[in-house]
């Protein structure tokens, strides 16, 4: 066998079911030729990697669908019902577009809006524990003009302080989408859904062996003996199904998050956590907001309740990093976003290592709505007031972005230059003093990469 | 009827339902998104029944459209700040093999370490490298694909070369951490 053969079989051969011979062929070459013998090892050691069985639970869900769904597709209606349903149609399109065309121009909107979520008003409370009867369903029956949810939680933990905030979490997102306008919450029994089509699943993802559960409090953990750094990475999935009443074509929409949580602050109550303090932190009725909204943001403009309701979560300090990302992204997104241009810079200043792109967006924003004089001022500002600590009040990319608006957007205007060079020479990162540089048509000279030397 | 519909459901995708969900495993090596994206597939399929009905290959189709939506997935998690990661105790070994509990500690690191070098890829590699360790030889994943048989042996060609950088760079990485931690 040469490399070759060997490149050969990794391209067509099922190494799994390669006989003795063949796979004592490749191994030997494998051993004695260095450029084949990691393929070969890491290629052969993927394959040999276990996938699980399927779970039986997921041949149930299947079913479950196919039966929805192919019995919605193959559902025939009298003609007269076609024909009031067509005009229901016109109607609602033309309201929507109507709303669409009263509204103000929307750039930068992901996908499309689903033309069944048009507010019609908050939904009733309907049933609050999971797999109760629906309370007040028969005043609650859905319209074309609704998205209709279920909810579903899986608790896959044993432990009551697990379930307990599972619990927690479920209740108060199942609030967030009575709160949604244009979405109707049913019980999956009630909406004669098959399967669950909104559920929230808590998944364990301790790397190392060692095991946490949610606990009331925020996330309690057993950390692997000697393992005191670790981070423990709870994802929190959620999965929507939104199935418009008697619509063929559904979307399937995902959220999730990721939190991250120090070892040492894990059982501790979140006011002492340094963790929580910097707001990557989140509470169960923390995560169902994140959650139902996030979802709901995703797809639909929000109506002026929710705006209040962003906008107020953006001036809470207290607001958890995620929820405050989330609602920034959403408000901007969707133009609703209101601040002067000190503000934007703030939101970007505080968002651009998590979203420099948003970052940059944000920093235009600023550009575009104040006045010449007033931009170069809150620059220098920006750019150059130094902190007690000798630092700056402004992340270094953000100071990179502010620069190269400065040099495009300010280029004309007599004090840019004034704070180009003080940036150029003052700057603590060589990259902003770099970019700075540039932008005044400076070349920096290759000798700055070079640090100073102990050498004579 | 709907009896029909269901009926062939069962035939054209029921029956390939072990195939997808371990295809769908290899790719994201991780239970939950792997049933997600089985799940994702029969929805596609009860949409476009007729058409599935109407192909010669079914399973074909079926790992077309999974591999679609898995791209797809993969692009749309890349531009939000959520993030999947995989859990490892279901791709364990099999319990009772007798090893020696080194031996046994040192390959479960290594396969730690494949698999997060695995997950560095990107979804095209990773459907490929998917789809090649499952046994489907080139003619196959150019047929699921539709991508040319000599595109497809440089990719995956490009895809092992990739998997082994990633997975040089994750040992590297943990011996340096190894030894930061042994010498405080």
């Amino acid at each position: 066998m040469n490399c070759q053969d060997l490149s050969r079989v990794l391209e067509s051969r099922d190494v799994n079911a390669l006989t003795a011979d063949e796979r004592h062929a490749c191994e030997r070459h494998a051993a004695s030729c260095p450029h084949c013998e990691p393929d070969w090892v890491v290629f052969t050691r993927l394959a040999a990697m276990p996938a699980p069985p399927m779970p039986q639970q997921l041949t149930v869900r299947c079913e479950a669908l196919a039966v929805a769904r192919l019995a919605g597709n193959e559902r025939r209606l009298p003609g007269w019902v076609v024909s009031v349903g067509a005009i229901v149609v016109v109607a609602a399109a033309a309201m929507l577009i109507a709303r669409l065309m009263s509204a103000p121009p929307k750039i930068g909107v992901q996908g499309s809006i689903p033309a069944a979520i048009v507010p019609s008003g908050t939904p009733a409370a309907i049933g609050a524990a999971p797999g109760a009867p629906a309370q007040g369903l028969a005043a609650r029956e859905p319209s074309d003009r609704t998205v209709t949810v279920t909810l579903q939680l899986d608790q896959a933990t044993d432990d009551a302080t697990g379930q307990n905030f599972g619990q927690r979490v479920y209740e108060r997102a199942r609030e967030e989408l009575r709160m949604l306008p244009g979405v109707v919450l049913l019980d999956a029994d009630s909406a004669g859904a098959a399967m669950p089509a909104f559920r929230i699943t808590f998944t364990n993802l301790s790397k190392s062996g060692g095991s946490f559960y949610l606990g009331s409090d925020g996330l309690v953990a057993f950390p692997v003996k000697g393992d005191e750094q670790l981070l423990v990475n709870a994802l929190l999935y959620l999965k929507v199904e939104a199935l418009p009443p008697g619509a063929a074509d559904a979307s399937v929409y995902r959220t999730g998050i990721t939190a991250f949580v120090p070892v040492e602050c894990i059982g501790l109550r979140k006011d002492r956590c340094p963790q929580a303090r910097t707001g990557n932190y989140l509470a169960p009725s923390d995560c169902a907001t994140y959650f139902i909204l996030s979802w709901y943001l995703q797809r639909t403009p929000p109506d002026p309740r929710l705006v209040d309701r962003l906008r107020e979560m953006l001036r809470d300090s207290s607001t958890p990093a995620p929820l405050w990302q989330m609602a920034l992204a959403s408000l901007s997104k969707y133009r609703k976003l209101r601040l002067d241009a000190s503000g934007l810079l703030a939101a970007a200043n505080r968002v651009v290592s998590a979203d420099p792109a948003l970052a940059a967006e944000l920093a235009r924003s600023a550009l575009s709505g104040a006045s010449r004089s007033d931009l170069a001022a809150q620059m220098q500002d920006l750019l150059l007031r130094e902190l007690p600590d000798g630092s700056r009040p402004t992340d270094s990319a953000l100071r990179k972005e502010l620069v190269l608006l400065l040099a495009t957007d300010l280029k004309n205007e007599p004090a840019a230059r004034g704070i180009l060079e003080s940036v150029a020479a003052n700057d603590p990162d060589f990259e902003v003093r770099a970019a700075a540089k540039r932008a005044l048509g400076t070349e920096v000279p290759s000798t700055s990469f070079i640090g100073p030397t102990d050498e004579p | 009827m709907p009896d029909s519909g269901k009926t062939q459901f069962d035939a054209l995708v029921m029956a390939h339902l072990p195939v997808l969900y371990r295809v769908a495993y290899r790719l994201v090596r991780n239970a939950a998104d792997a049933q997600d994206l089985v799940q994702d597939t029969c929805v596609v399929a009860c949409q476009r029944l007729r058409e599935l009905a109407a192909t010669d290959f079914p399973l074909r189709w079926l790992l077309r459209v999974q591999q679609n939506r898995f791209i797809d997935g993969v692009r749309r998690k890349r531009s939000s700040p959520l993030v999947a990661a995989p859990d490892t105790e279901e791709a364990a070994s099999p319990i009772g093999e007798l090893l020696d509990p080194e031996l046994l500690l040192q390959r479960a690191q290594d396969e730690e370490l494949l698999e997060q070098a695995f997950l560095e890829l990107d979804a095209v590699q990773r459907t490929l490298l998917g789809l090649r360790i499952e046994g489907y030889d080139l003619p196959e994943i150019e047929a699921i694909t539709g991508v040319d048989r000599k595109v497809l042996s440089k990719r995956l060609l490009r895809a092992r070369r990739s998997l082994m950088r990633h997975l040089m760079e994750l040992k590297q990485a943990a011996q340096g951490g190894r030894r930061a931690g042994s010498n405080p």
